[in-house]
């Protein structure tokens, strides 16, 4: 057998792939599904202006597209349609961030101390299976009409999935890279930080981005039921009136803030990950 | 002389005493490693030859006997003792230079000295211009490369290496070890190689311990009387690397079956 054996090496492709993510480039969308994707959105909407008015549907029923755009047009300017828009996207965007900090705080610390793990996790059980929403009109209780309840709610709902999931990913930590650093003599402290935490991290942003759809969810059931701010007060006010092109709009403003707060975590996700082989 | 390393009745059982599901992994185990030898151990899988290297290198400790470096008990991890595995275990977040920085990260040393450290250690397996690359940019056997270079950064007197090639395709592998064997003589390291490649124990070691299946002990140690331990593919092709091979394969067969 003969051999080249000397080890050349080839180039490393340098241009690393710094990719430009537009939002269809994350998702993966070439222009020829993009096309289709649109032509889906105008064949729905289409239907939905003329199908209901053709089969007799009343507009408290469900209102058309038209219709639905000219409730928008009012509720900028007679609702303060923005405002409302805002202050569910402050609520949401601020509950995300405190619920993350404390879900992923309290998963670290449980995942470097098994003692509290095992004491605790009955309890994070029950905690995670309890319908967290079901909370709100309690703290509506202890809170009164204020944007805290909202709050907590939208904490509640983010803080558990990330808490199982940085848990989840501070048990799976391969035993062998902590054995490599301890041969290494680092410390504990060294462990985690060099070792323990960055491994968690793909797992921490899954559970980022699940936070923060139910985010959304969170922020919509405290406004809903008390309070007199934000898209979930919107949606009873317009109940109540019997506006459901009203309700329609302010359900789409949610899925609005539901998306982007979805975006900014994948794309923040695919700048701290870039380490990971992608196909 | 003292021994760089020496096993001195050596013997590691896991799980609690009296626990029917105690195993016993080693028992009665003594070997040694001069200054400068690379000895190679083989034996059937599950025998403790890994349980042999996570004592010496001061993960944990044996149940009877000692282990000993320089003629001082082993009680934790020791700086001079480099580590590698079958996996290559590089944290995917740092590039190839970070990483082969990783050891040295506990020793007060200023960051440019460590970069320069790292730096030369890249140059010598011919790796340089990757050390900005990450390891998922590496094929398999760079990234093996990459391990050497970050086990041979802290300047260790004495590496351990498990089944390191085992998960490298044929190729790769001869060329592995030629590079290995180069690196490591050239530096006139003490190692001990666990294998189960019965021709790599062969070309690439000064000498071989056989142990039996579990628990393991030592059946069989020789001396592998060839030159070119730098080349381990020049020493493939000298007929009498077959004959050991053989005696190799017999003592195994033999072992297997009393055990
Ligand atoms: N931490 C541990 N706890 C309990 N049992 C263990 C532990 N480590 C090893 N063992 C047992 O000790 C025995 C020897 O294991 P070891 O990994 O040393 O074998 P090995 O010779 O390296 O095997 P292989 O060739 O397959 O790598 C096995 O039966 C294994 O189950
Ligand atoms: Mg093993």
């Amino acid at each position: 057998m003969t051999m080249a054996i000397d080890d050349t090496a080839a180039r490393p492709d340098t241009a690393a792939p710094r990719r430009r993510a537009s939002l269809a480039a994350l998702i993966g969308l070439g222009p020829r599904d993009l096309a289709l994707i649109l032509a889906v959105a105008l064949v729905a909407i289409a239907a939905w202006e003329f199908v209901p008015p053709a089969l007799g549907v009343s507009r408290y029923i469900i209102p058309t597209f038209s219709q639905c755009l000219a409730e928008f047009g009012a509720m900028v300017t007679r609702d303060n349609l923005f405002g409302h828009t805002l202050h569910t996207l402050g609520t949401a965007v601020a509950g995300f961030l405190l619920g993350s900090a404390f879900g992923a705080a309290c998963g670290y610390a449980l995942g470097l101390s098994p003692l509290a793990e095992r004491t605790l996790s009955p309890y994070i059980l029950a905690l995670q299976i309890a319908p967290k929403v079901a909370f709100a009109p309690l703290f509506i209780m202890w809170f009164g009409y204020t944007f805290v309840p909202g709050l907590l709610v939208t904490m509640l709902v983010v803080f558990f999935p990330i808490l199982v999931n940085v848990l989840q990913s501070m048990k799976t930590v391969d035993r062998d890279l902590v054995n490599l650093a301890r041969v290494y003599h680092m410390s504990r402290f060294a462990i985690f930080r060099k070792i323990e935490l960055p491994s968690s991290l793909p797992n921490l942003f899954a559970g980022l981005r699940i936070g923060s759809t139910l985010a959304v969810i969170g922020v919509t059931v405290g406004e809903l039921v008390g309070g007199n701010s934000g898209l979930g007060f919107l949606i009873t006010y317009g109940e109540g009136q019997a506006n459901t092109a009203m309700v329609f709009n302010a359900i789409g403003m949610l899925t609005v803030i539901g998306i982007a707060l979805y975006a900014v975590v994948a794309r923040l996700e695919t700048r701290v990950l870039h380490w990971i082989r992608r196909s | 002389m003292t021994p760089k390393l020496e096993l001195r009745g050596v013997a590691k059982a896991f799980g609690e005493k009296g626990s029917p599901t105690r195993v016993t992994a080693v028992r009665d185990l003594s070997f040694t490693v001069a200054a400068g030898e690379l000895v190679a151990v083989v034996g059937p899988s599950g025998c403790g030859k890994s349980t042999i290297l996570n004592m010496v290198s001061g993960l944990y400790g044996p149940s009877e006997g000692a282990v000993l470096i320089d003629g001082a008990e082993v009680k934790g991890p020791r700086s001079e003792v480099g580590f590698m595995l079958q996996k290559d275990l590089l944290l995917p977040w740092r590039t190839v230079i970070e990483n082969v920085e990783f050891g040295l990260e506990t020793r007060k040393l200023p960051k440019a000295e460590r970069r320069r450290i790292a730096r030369a250690e890249l140059r010598r397996i011919r790796l340089e211009e990757f050390a900005d690359s990450y390891p998922y940019q590496l094929s398999g056997g760079m990234r093996q490369r990459v391990a050497l270079a970050r086990t041979l950064a802290i300047s260790p007197e004495l590496v351990l290496l498990d089944e390191p090639f085992s998960a490298l395709d044929a190729q790769t592998k001869l060329v592995l070890q030629k590079s290995f064997s180069r690196t490591l003589s050239e530096s006139g390291l003490s190692c001990l190689l666990i294998t189960h490649d019965l021709q790599e124990a062969v070309i690439m070691s000064d000498r071989v311990v056989v142990l039996s299946g579990r628990p393991g002990t030592v059946v069989d140690t020789f001396a592998v009387d060839l030159p070119h331990r730098d080349d381990p593919l020049a020493r493939s092709t000298l007929p009498a690397t077959q004959a050991y091979v053989k005696r190799l394969f017999d003592t195994l067969h033999i072992a297997e079956g009393a055990a």
